[in-house]
């Protein structure tokens, strides 16, 4: 199964990325990246391919959902994890048809974080067999 | 794995108090909103800025540890996407929003249940509970306009001493303690752009203000209230609406004391006395700690021993009455010599009052209370 090793956190608030970035390295042991917005984001994945994205969709400029569909119409086809505050089913179903392989409702509880991730990325791969 | 346990807890520990602290800039945030919409300036771009403010701490409060600030902010972005806004409304939700900053800002815990709900003065019914007394013997008045005087009047007269300046270049803390301040804006002599001012006289700094003004949507009389701390009332305003004002206003002003001492058992006595009188209470062990506690909470009062590590009382006592943020708070020493040039250099020093050790923590508390101006 491909190892999850190296995540990207794009969010346009300081104190969510720093969170997310305590949770995943020190807790899930993952090497973070952050990126403070879409564009920020789209140059990044010009030279650097993650394992995973954890995307924010409200963010200002070029929200979340519009960086997912830069980053398709550019052929990557990184795995992508939404974090949103606002979840009702509709639109988390809309996301999910998006292509992404699923939703962290923010607020989120820190000390689940990690297996969270883990355990999205670990359905993601079910679904779609990849190289071994 | 439990050290990894233990240092994942310690650095998110960190990044709690970083954002506890990074609340003051949204109160600060919610304090713009707040005035525009009482004074029925609001438009739709400070709307929208609110809204996304709000939005942001719904997604981080609960997520840092303070789950009521995400509720809370999720209540304001409600309000605000309504349509047509009801600045009245919003009003309402941004100063829960900022009373529940503020309480996790001084408590590190969620706020108390809601007090029960104001009294009204004038139409009191025969059943109706007493209303609570003003804290403090008196109210300072700035106006010059007799329909004001009358409504005061009706409002306070019954239980509060009111003190009437004419405007606010003549207004100065009386020599008791008030509870409470409202300034008309509208009287000559009381411009809204001198609230700065008033804010900065000494013994003014910490008091509730209520400013009244019949300027609708005046952004200029909006833009002059942020900052100033202040609670804006938009004429008429009813008796019955002056008073549950009123009321919050006061309840919102807790008593806070910061205690130094290098002494834990003198610590725990003084905290568990002044626990009973309702103080909120932050220990010190050291003179740079009772400076950083005194500058975070500005607390009502301060006792402090003359003789702690790292920085002495007196000079403890000299750097809180050098700063204009701290002068104005008054100073409890306490010492073990009692000699009369020694007290006397701490009285000029600033010192309110000088305790000589060993002391019944009781008397401590009830000079206290003297000082503040307190029953009891």
């Amino acid at each position: 199964m491909k190892q999850l090793r190296h995540i990207l956190c794009v969010d346009d608030e300081d104190d969510i990325q720093e969170v997310v970035k305590l949770c995943l390295e020190m807790d899930g042991g993952f090497a973070i990246d952050t990126c403070p917005g879409g564009a920020e984001a789209l140059a990044f994945l010009d030279h650097t391919r993650p394992d995973l994205i954890l995307l924010d969709v409200m963010m200002p400029g070029m929200d979340g959902p519009a960086t997912f569909a830069a980053m398709k119409a550019r052929g990557l086809d990184v795995p992508v994890i939404f974090m949103t505050a606002r979840v009702r089913g509709a639109e988390v179903s809309q996301y999910l048809e998006m292509g992404a392989v699923g939703v962290v409702p923010k607020p989120f509880d820190p000390v689940s974080l990690a297996s969270e991730v883990r355990q999205l990325w670990a359905a993601s791969l079910a679904k779609t067999p990849g190289p071994a | 794995m439990s050290t990894v346990g233990q240092a994942f807890d310690s650095a998110l520990e960190g990044l709690r108090t970083r954002y506890l602290a990074k609340l003051a800039e949204t109160v600060a945030e919610l304090d713009k909103l707040i005035a525009f919409c009482d004074l029925d300036a609001l438009t739709p771009d400070i709307a929208a800025a609110a809204a996304s403010l709000a939005h942001k701490l719904i997604g981080s409060g609960q997520t840092l540890g303070f789950p009521h600030v995400s509720r809370d902010a999720a209540v304001l972005e409600t309000v605000l996407a309504a349509d047509p806004l009801q600045p009245m409304v919003v009003s309402k939700a941004a100063k829960q929003l900022k009373a529940t900053c503020g309480e996790y800002r001084q408590t590190g815990a969620p706020p108390p249940l809601p007090p029960a709900p104001p009294l009204a003065a004038i139409t009191a019914k025969d059943d109706a509970p007493e209303p609570p007394p003003l804290a403090g013997p008196s109210l300072i008045a700035i106006h010059a306009d007799p329909m004001v005087a009358r409504l005061l009047d009706d409002v306070f007269a019954a239980h509060a001493h009111i003190v009437t300046y004419p405007s606010i270049a003549e207004a100065v803390a009386p020599a008791f303690p008030a509870g409470l301040l409202i300034v008309d804006l509208d009287s000559p002599g009381s411009q809204p752009n001198m609230l700065g001012e008033l804010r900065a006289r000494p013994g003014l700094a910490e008091l509730p203000i209520l400013a009244l003004t019949g300027q609708r949507k005046s952004a200029a009389v909006a833009r002059a209230i942020v900052g100033t701390q202040l609670e804006a009332l938009l004429k008429p305003v009813t008796p019955i609406e002056l008073d549950a004002r009123a009321n919050a206003a006061l309840q919102r002003r807790r008593l806070s004391v910061v205690i130094g001492d290098d002494d834990r058992i003198v610590r725990e006595l003084l905290k568990a006395r002044f626990e009973t009188q309702g103080y909120q209470i932050h220990l010190a062990h050291d003179g740079e700690d009772v400076m950083t506690l005194a500058r975070a909470h500005l607390p009502s009062i301060i006792v402090l021993d003359r003789e702690m590590p790292k920085i002495e009382g007196l000079k403890v006592l000299g750097m809180l009455k050098a700063d204009p943020a701290t002068q104005h708070i008054p100073v409890i020493m306490l010492t073990s010599k009692g000699q009369a040039a020694e007290i006397s250099e701490g009285r000029k020093a600033g010192a309110a009052d000088y305790i000589v050790k060993p002391f019944a923590p009781d008397q401590v508390l009830a000079r206290a209370s003297q000082i503040l101006g307190l029953p009891g």
